[in-house]
């Protein structure tokens, strides 16, 4: 099953038709993805369906076909092509992911880790740590506030002062998130951000999440059908390197395809 | 303007690569299995050749000099090397890069360590048997430079001699001279490869190496005793060194030094990555590469320095010339390392990666 | 007579483990290196070449400390660095009459130049490889300068003059002989000072430590050299302290998340093998300064494993454990090289020994202990020690402290801030757990 557009312009983010091919193996086998402005989309399907290898291409962490392959489909964002950027590059047009794992900076404070974040920092090029040293002050000012309002956003001003190193599980997660804000996206990818953490922790997650949806888009992956189901906009269904279905929570949820997917073809 | 003695060139690079292939398999083994390089091996290439003078002086002491053929020969000497430097190997793992990796101590300690015990195993071997084993400090004078014994074995510095052409005024003198220890580097070089390749795919010992290469997690899940596996890999990869080690010490016509072995590390790492690490098959064609690549150099660059050579043409119409040393062969194995870096950072074909892991 | 407060010690060990270890390692160098003083007749000279040594190889270890402390790059070709900048400041000098400071500022950019491109196709690879390409472009240095003989030989002062690859330092031989510079310090008018301080103080210091035995020209360089160290430290502290010095340590931590915020790791890692590359070749400039004369094969491997003992004996990332590692170990290999010292060590187990001779000579061994292979044994051994003991060296780098960014804010903010973070940590037990079950670790 193919998903059409049916406006182009409401569109955030459109990748379609996109390939990747890990040797023999295929990944992703014409996958498309069409996230709506400030909605909130999930992915799901069955391990190894190829969510994280379409997050990763479409965030250009791999480039869509072997380099042998020639037409990989097209990602574009915000009205732009964005196949062509290096990983960083795609970051700073707004669109920023997370990992499935937490990857955070060990050895930082979780201020330290907010402050890193933001982009294009002045202080981060080499000669303005010499040139510009009033301009950094305020930029820094600025930072830590910044950092310090979105402690408060995620309720974990207490460990302002800790390193990553020291934190558990579920403060990683929502410290990620925190970087993830630092940055000003407009469309963020969460790679399972409730994996691992326990359910209270998890529903916290997902509220903060939501209380974001008003400025930015949110493309998720989850196993968690419950949070899947109760809170996404819009579904879309992989199923080895395929969209297989599309469509509102209600309407996924009585779809054959997605079933047969999950469950295998007997049930 | 005749040719110069390429067939001899040639068959110098071919004695070279299977010294290559033959040293170059233990740190294969190790790079595959822990994932990390073992700056360290050059050390066991030097204690392997040490061991072995060493065994060869002390059974010449002991044994009575006309029956001791039997014991007193090439092939004991490198069961010897195999031995001591194999058991370093495990030393190494277990004093030192075991108690790194239980620390969970990055990449970067692991190689540092691996350099320390270079260091450290570098200069004992110097002060235990001084910077040149001198022919003069030895009890039997003829050891040294004639390193087999007569009888047991045939004589290793046996030349053979092919002359193809002899004082051609285009191809000059072209032969094939290689002595019955070049033949030996050659045939015990395949014969390892050969056997390693053989163990590695159908043992179960090789099958639970080849395991724990992949993921030491989860071999230890599939019941495999990965620590026990670490160990024979050590001890193996050591050993095969430093019996290969003693095999290549005949060959050699200067006396070795504790640097001998630091001195080959860079083709020793050339040959691992071009020809990926985890492969000794590409192991095979890196050394081949490698070592006629240096050997063209030298005949190339010297080539250059000929009057009427490239040198002095540079000189006459462009007035800038730079020296075309055969010296520059040396630095072969870097120009061949970023060249397979920039295009090929997995080697022929290796399974590592060689740029940082991405997502 | 002042007591001692054994207590304070106490509890200042307590609170530093490391201080112990410290002292176990400094005290039995510093009464090695005062053993060494004592037999030498005069001793400042050993004391201008400890000092000499120390400031050239802490510039030159600091720079790899923002490489390996700072980034997590771990490079193993520093002695190219060192060799371009010794190198070619003195044959641009000596061989082609350019003026010094040309020559150092050619040296400096050649130098930065050759960081550059070999960063190019490395700063991406896995540590280790990163590590065999950085050894073997520090020897393919080597190997150029061997022989490049049409360029970079330098025709030999005795006649034929044919090529040769010893590079006398001309910069240096001129220094101590040029008029003020070739004086003893002892017959200059500023002796008359430290005399005067030597009386007020009541301790012969100066005189004990032969100081007026001093060439101008010595101290004249250690000033230079202090001057240059200061300034190295505190470029790289800066950068240390700066956003930028923060991003370097993200990096170090783990560079796809630094990726992930839009920042560009490969800009960074260049930029920083490059600045090192700089640092690196000044510190080659000023080693040159050690000889009258020499040759590229004073350039080898083992230069850049001894940076590798001061920043891993001293702490990496951060300036003074550097400092402290550099100063020990110089400390040790100075002392270790004054010949008294040497004899001590020098020691020979054969055959004709008498306690085992009959069993070393079946083992026919015929052992040399000597200081030259004896002291990278020893450090070696303590490397080794430090990595599996110790990681993070005498003086670890500090624990990163948010005080410089809560001190931007107006009081009021931070006020608010600062409330928020003790009210939480004044919850008792009970609250904590009631309030939610984060602060369990179950991933």
């Amino acid at each position: 099953m193919t998903v059409e557009p049916d406006d182009c312009d409401q569109y955030h983010l459109e990748a379609e038709d996109i390939h990747r091919h890990f040797g023999g193996v295929k990944a992703l086998d014409g996958a498309t993805v069409f996230v709506k402005k400030n909605k909130l989309i999930s992915l799901i399907g069955p391990n190894g369906s190829g969510k994280t290898t379409l997050f990763n291409v479409v965030t250009c962490w791999l480039p869509k076909t072997d380099p042998f392959d020639e037409d990989g489909g097209k990602v574009v964002f915000e009205k732009e092509r964005i196949d062509d950027l290096s990983a960083h590059e795609a970051a700073l047009t707004g669109m920023i992911r997370t990992f499935q794992t937490t990857r955070n900076w060990q050895r930082l404070t979780t201020l330290e880790n907010l402050l890193v974040a933001p982009p294009n920092q002045t202080g981060e090029s080499f000669l303005n740590i010499f040139l510009k040293r009033k301009k950094i002050r305020e930029e820094e000012r600025k930072n830590t506030l910044k950092a310090i309002e979105v402690l408060e956003f995620l309720e974990i001003m207490h460990i302002r002062d800790q390193l990553a190193e020291e934190l558990s599980g579920g403060q990683l997660k929502l410290l990620s998130l925190g970087r993830l804000l630092m940055t000003v996206p407009s469309l963020i990818l969460l790679d399972e951000p409730m994996a691992g953490i326990n359910p209270t922790l998890g529903n916290k997650i997902m509220d903060k999440i939501l209380e974001l949806k008003e400025n930015v888009t949110i493309f998720l992956i989850e196993h968690n059908m419950d949070v899947v189901f109760n809170y996404s906009d819009e579904i879309f269904v992989m199923a080895s390197g395929k969209m297989i279905a599309h469509g509102t929570p209600d309407e996924i949820e009585t779809n054959r395809d997605v079933i047969e997917a999950y469950l295998g073809e007997d049930y | 303007m005749t040719l110069p003695n390429l067939l001899n060139h040639a068959t110098l690079a071919l004695v070279y690569a299977g010294v290559l292939i033959m040293l170059t398999i233990g740190l294969n083994m190790v790079y595959s299995v822990l994932k990390f390089s073992n700056f360290a091996h050059a050390e066991w290439v030097t204690m392997g050749m040490f061991a072995s003078w060493w065994f060869l002086q002390i059974l010449s002491y002991i044994l009575p000099w006309d029956t001791a053929h039997l014991l007193n020969n090439l092939f004991v000497h490198a069961v010897f090397g195999f031995l001591i430097v194999g058991i370093f190997g495990i030393l190494g793992e277990v004093l030192v890069f075991d108690r790194l990796r239980k620390l969970k101590a990055g990449l970067d300690s692991a190689i540092v360590a691996s350099i320390a015990i270079g260091l450290i195993v570098r200069n004992f071997l110097a002060m235990v048997f001084g910077a040149y084993p001198e022919p003069n400090r030895a009890i039997c004078p003829t050891c040294t430079s004639q390193p087999s014994l007569p009888g047991f074995l045939p004589d290793l510095n046996n030349i053979v001699t092919i002359k193809l052409v002899e004082n051609d005024p285009i191809f000059g003198t072209q032969w094939i001279r290689i002595n019955a220890s070049g033949i030996l580097i050659i045939v015990t070089s395949i014969a390892m490869v050969l056997a390693i390749d053989y163990v590695f795919r159908h043992t179960k010992f090789g099958i639970a190496m080849r395991a724990t290469a992949d993921s030491i997690e989860l071999a230890q899940v599939s019941g495999v005793d990965t620590r026990r596996i670490v160990h024979y890999t050590w001890f193996l990869a050591a050993g095969l060194t430093g019996m290969g080690a003693a095999i290549y010490r005949p060959y050699l016509t200067g006396p070795f030094n504790s640097l001998t072995g630091l001195y080959m590390l860079l083709p020793f790492f050339a040959v691992v990555i071009l020809g990926g690490v985890g492969s000794f098959r590409g192991g095979i064609i890196a050394a081949i590469i490698i070592a006629y690549a240096r050997q063209a150099t030298v005949v190339i660059f010297s080539w250059f320095q000929y009057p009427g050579g490239l040198e002095e043409i540079l000189e006459e119409h462009i007035g800038f010339t730079i020296t075309f040393s055969p010296g520059y062969a040396d630095a072969i194995p870097f120009v061949i390392l970023i060249i397979v870096l920039l295009i090929r950072p997995r080697g022929i074909a290796g399974s590592v990666e060689a740029t940082r892991e991405r997502v | 007579m002042k007591r001692v407060d054994v207590s304070r010690f106490s509890s200042l060990v307590r609170k530093h483990p490391e201080l112990l270890i410290g002292l176990a390692l400094a005290i039995p160098v510093v009464l090695l290196y005062l053993y060494a003083l004592t037999t030498l007749e005069v001793k400042s000279k050993l004391l201008f070449s400890t000092a000499s040594a120390l400031l050239v190889f802490f510039v030159g270890a600091i720079s790899l400390d923002l490489e390996v402390g700072s980034l997590g790059l771990p490079n193993f070709g520093k002695v190219a660095f060192f060799a371009l900048g010794a190198y070619i400041s003195a044959l641009l000098y000596s061989v082609y009459d350019v003026s010094y400071l040309v020559a150092v500022i050619t040296a400096l950019i050649i130098s930065s130049l050759f960081g550059y491109v070999l960063s190019i196709p490395t700063v991406r690879l896995r540590a280790d490889y990163f590590a065999i390409m950085t050894i073997a472009g520090g020897e393919f240095i080597r190997f150029v300068f061997q022989n490049e003989k049409r360029w970079l030989w330098a025709p030999s002062i005795l006649p034929p003059h044919t090529p040769t690859q010893i590079i006398s330092n001309r910069a240096k031989i001129e220094l101590t002989n040029i008029s003020p510079f070739n004086m003893r310090l002892g017959d200059m008018d500023i002796y008359h000072v430290l005399e005067s301080i030597e009386n007020l103080l009541r301790i012969r210091i100066f005189t004990a430590l032969d100081i007026d035995q001093l060439f101008v020209w010595e101290v004249t360089l250690l000033t230079v050299f202090f001057l240059i160290a200061l300034a190295t430290y505190w470029f790289i502290e800066r950068i240390r302290r700066s956003p930028y010095g923060r991003t370097l340590r993200a990096i170090r931590e783990d560079d796809i998340t630094v990726t992930s915020v839009g920042k560009d790791v490969f800009r960074f890692r260049w930029q920083v093998t490059t600045i090192s590359a700089f640092i690196c070749g000044l510190a080659g400039v000023m080693y040159a300064f050690s000889f009258n004369a020499f040759e590229a094969s004073d350039f080898r491997p083992e230069l850049t494993f001894v940076l590798y003992f001061y920043v891993i004996i001293g702490g990496l990332g951060n300036g003074k454990g550097v400092f402290v590692g550099t100063a020990l170990v110089t400390l040790f290999m100075q002392a270790a090289s004054v010949e008294a010292v040497q004899r001590n060590i020098y020691m020979h187990v054969g055959p004709d020994s008498p306690l085992f001779g009959s069993f070393l000579e079946i083992l026919q061994l015929d052992i040399f202990i000597n200081p030259f292979n004896m002291r990278y044994v020893v450090l070696g051994t303590i490397l080794i020690l430090f990595l599996i003991f110790k990681p993070g060296g005498l003086i670890p780098e500090p624990r990163t402290d948010n005080e410089k960014y809560l001190s931007l804010l107006t009081p009021y903010e931070r006020a608010r801030s600062d409330e928020a973070v003790s009210a939480r940590q004044s919850l008792t037990e009970k609250e904590r757990l009631f309030e939610g079950t984060e602060d369990e670790n179950d991933s």
